[in-house]
């Protein structure tokens, strides 16, 4: 029979006096100078063990007796079963290490999949009429600060209008919207606000050459409205705030902006989707009314220019346009994706590489060899990454293939639909991203 | 050699916290609580909180005897779950009814006082040193005079009245702690904590203004085309005129937490009790730089060496100074608190503490 020592107090005072604890035959003793106590061991409680941090025994009756000797305490009192496990999570290396993979894991779960998914599901429940205030108090807001009435005549607004209406009704198109007309220094520009209210800046229709390029920027916008992604924005702030604030909990006071840069890249990321998804929408539903999806692209294109040109970008996180280039291929993609690929004369010319206008641009082409020889996947790529393998083609043959007039190794022309043709180099392929497997 | 203690008189004795946790082993309960935490969808966050604060507790030892924390996850998990029921409702509704944040923000003032005397109560109470629990003995009428009486004050002074607000405030929070029936006092002179507050101001100035002078003369070079960032480093445009005023907020921040506890813990005694604190400005600066240096590049995995790191090093720089060998008693009138305050306060980042 062993003695145990330990502190023991009587809860009534800080003094403390070492004992001796002896358990048997299911009593304990407490055996100390001028004191002697007995217990049923079961109506003793004890700490959680932690590390090799001090244990407690909570006694019958408000004393406490305190020891270091922590496997004495774990033979003399039952242990839970989830103790146990804890205990043997939080004292191996190995298990933290597996810790590190799950929590990695978790997280990339989490933010890839679970969060989209509620988002998207809750975003799905909340009725537009909900957004109603929130619409009209952003528009007045704007309108204040940001903007002016919209200079354009009456008539060039109501053709706008009716032809957008047109297509909306041509597409089958059921979401409801109004359209805004502003005037605004933050130069060509449309976003969508809340409860579907679609803004559009008098320099976006100057910029634009054609009714159809407005309609192909108003389709996106719509995009915005039809996925509700004022909604899920919202709501994807609220979970990343969760998320940051669960992961960083104990650190926020003393390294916030280290908590800022993960908030601000999750952000991102999740207004990035919403932009494809609302370009996506866009070429559709421009396809289904029967318009030219690279409408959209020239203007995307021309957008960049006259903001850029005024020295006023606005910053990507308050843009709604951020990757121009990759979306304008988007729509070229699209467009071209109409016709199949014809087989021509096999030449082996290696197309591996990223093909740019010129090797400054961030945005380009990727050919990616598939497993049968002599044909490509064909994708668009931007700092982001690529865009889903086969996005311009699933699979060419390149040579042969009318949408493409190789030059030689080095220089290809893409034939665009209307006529067109873009001229494409050859540039380094590191400066591209790897093409992810989705 | 003066010490910052001053001279010890002849029946006081010097007692310095001992800490005894490590990296090592607070990096495993902090992998293993975030891992049960994420896949149990938080609801485990209670009794992470309640491991680490164990742990934290068990580790630190004052006069050879640990702290102990006994507070239950259950009732944390409930204040958890009010607090995100509130915060969802806050957010939801603040977005869709822009003016309903105003409701929100009268609430919270008006709740405040209570909020905090929960909020303490709760901790206090569940927090254990040789056996005798510690109390917070305000009532939310005495809290209502300080958090929302002072607050008036300092509004109307156009904010000039903050330092002296910082100074009652957390007087009255030391004041009103006790253990078993020792209370523990606490006068703090206002124009001392002017005298931090000032300074802080200007290390802010001193950092803030010439960075920010710097990165605008840049911008406007970078517009005007004389000097330009490659396209794949524009987004440093971005960060930079953040960078100086982060670095000169985190040095006064710094300056504040160092000069203020020093100059608190100096002036709290209790029966046969005093305390010093030696916290050096410097020091604690280049600490938090290096923490979130170290958190950043490690995505995060070394956030339980930052921890550590900090409280051995504000722990190394506490003392207490015990005049004989003084016995402490029980408050018999205990009774427990509920944790939704204390929860509330973690969530809308209110700092109660001192």
């Amino acid at each position: 029979m062993s003695v145990i020592e330990a502190g023991y107090f009587d809860g009534k005072s800080s003094l403390k006096r070492p004992v001796g604890i002896v358990v048997s035959r299911g009593r304990m003793k407490i055996i100390g100078r001028d004191l002697e106590q007995e217990f049923d061991a079961r109506l003793v409680r004890r700490s959680l063990r932690i590390a090799n941090t001090p244990r407690w025994l909570y006694l019958p009756g408000g004393g406490a007796c305190v020891t270091s000797d922590n496997a004495a305490v774990d033979r003399i009192t039952r242990e839970r079963r989830y103790e146990r496990v804890l205990h043997k999570w939080e004292s191996r290396p190995a298990y933290a290490a597996l810790a590190v993979a799950l929590v990695a894991g978790m997280l990339w779960l989490l933010v890839d999949r679970g969060v989209p998914v509620a988002v998207e599901r809750i975003a799905e429940h909340i009725p537009v009429e909900a957004e109603a205030a929130l619409g009209r108090e952003t528009l007045r807001a704007l309108d204040e600060r940001m903007m002016r009435k919209s200079a354009l005549p009456g008539s060039r607004q109501d053709s706008l209008r009716a032809k957008f209406a047109d297509m909306a009704r041509a597409a089958g198109e059921t979401t409801p919207y109004s359209l805004e007309f502003r005037q605004s220094f933050i130069g060509a520009n449309a976003f969508a606000l809340p409860s579907g209210i679609i803004v559009v800046t008098d320099d976006l229709v100057r910029v634009s050459r054609s009714d159809g390029e407005v309609l192909g920027v108003l389709a996106h916008e719509l995009g915005h409205v039809k996925h509700r992604h004022t909604m899920r924005r919202l709501l994807e702030g609220s979970a990343t705030a969760l998320i940051i604030a669960g992961v960083t909990g104990d650190v926020a006071s003393t390294t916030s902006l280290a908590a800022a840069a993960p908030t601000l890249l999750l952000q991102t990321r999740y207004s990035r989707d919403n932009e494809r998804e609302a370009d996506a929408y866009a070429v559709q539903m421009m396809r289904r009314a029967d318009l030219d999806p690279t409408y959209l692209a020239r203007i995307l294109t021309r957008m960049e220019r006259s903001s850029g040109a005024r020295g006023t970008r606005i910053p990507t996180f308050l843009s709604t346009h951020p990757q121009t280039r990759e979306r304008e291929a988007l729509a070229l993609a699209a467009a071209g994706e109409t016709r199949g690929p014809q087989r021509g004369k096999e030449e082996r010319i290696d197309f591996t590489g990223l093909w740019k206008e010129d090797c400054e641009q961030l945005y380009g082409l990727q050919f990616k060899p598939l497993e049968k020889h002599g044909v490509y996947s064909v994708s668009l790529c931007g700092p982001a990454g690529c865009l889903d393998p086969g996005t311009y083609r699933p699979n060419t043959t390149v040579q042969g293939d009318p949408t493409y007039d190789v030059l030689y190794a080095e220089e290809i022309l893409i034939k665009q639909p209307r006529g067109d043709s873009t001229s494409y180099v050859k540039c380094a392929s590191e400066v591209m991203p790897e093409l992810p497997d989705r | 050699m003066t010490s910052p203690t001053g001279a010890l008189n002849a029946d006081e004795r010097l007692v310095q916290p001992e800490f005894t946790g490590t990296a090592a082993e607070y990096f495993r309960i902090w992998i293993v609580n975030l891992f049960f935490t994420l896949a149990t969808l938080g609801i485990y966050s209670a009794w992470a909180k309640v491991r680490k604060r164990r742990y934290f507790y068990g580790s630190t030892r004052l006069d050879g005897d640990s702290f102990d924390y006994f507070a239950s996850p259950k009732a944390i998990l409930n204040g958890r779950i009010i607090a995100v029921a509130i915060f969802a409702i806050y957010a939801l509704a603040g977005e869709l009814y822009p003016h309903s944040r105003y409701a929100f923000w009268a609430a919270g003032v008006l709740a405040f006082p209570w909020l905090v005397v929960r909020a303490l109560a709760f901790n206090s109470r569940n927090s254990a040193y040789r056996g005798l629990r510690f109390n917070f003995e305000a009532t939310t009428k005495q809290a209502a005079r300080v958090y929302i009486g002072m607050l008036a004050v300092v509004v109307l002074t156009a904010g000039l009245a903050f330092p002296w607000f910082m100074a009652r405030q957390k007087a009255f929070v030391v004041s009103q702690h006790a253990f078993g029936t020792s209370r523990f006092e606490c006068e703090l002179p206002a124009q001392r904590f002017y005298g931090i507050y000032i300074r802080a101001t200007l290390l802010l100035l001193a950092f803030t203004v010439p960075g920010v002078a710097l990165i605008a003369y840049l911008t406007f070079k970078q517009y005007d085309g004389s000097v330009s960032l490659p396209e794949s480093f524009a987004w440093l445009a971005w960060l930079l005129p953040v960078l100086p005023v982060y670095i000169g907020y985190a040095i006064s921040y710094a300056y504040v937490q160092a000069r203020s506890a020093n100059l608190l813990w100096s002036k709290v005694h209790g029966p046969g009790l005093r305390f010093a604190c030696t916290l050096s400005a410097r020091k604690l600066t280049r600490l938090y730089f290096g923490n979130v240096i170290a958190v950043a590049c490690s995505a995060g995995l070394l956030i339980p060496w930052a921890v550590i790191r900090t409280l051995r090093y504000r722990l190394a720089n506490f003392s207490m100074i015990v005049a004989g060998s003084p016995v402490h008693h029980m408050n018999p009138s205990l009774a427990p608190v509920g944790a939704s305050s204390q929860e509330l306060g973690d969530f809308f980042n209110v700092d109660v503490g001192v």
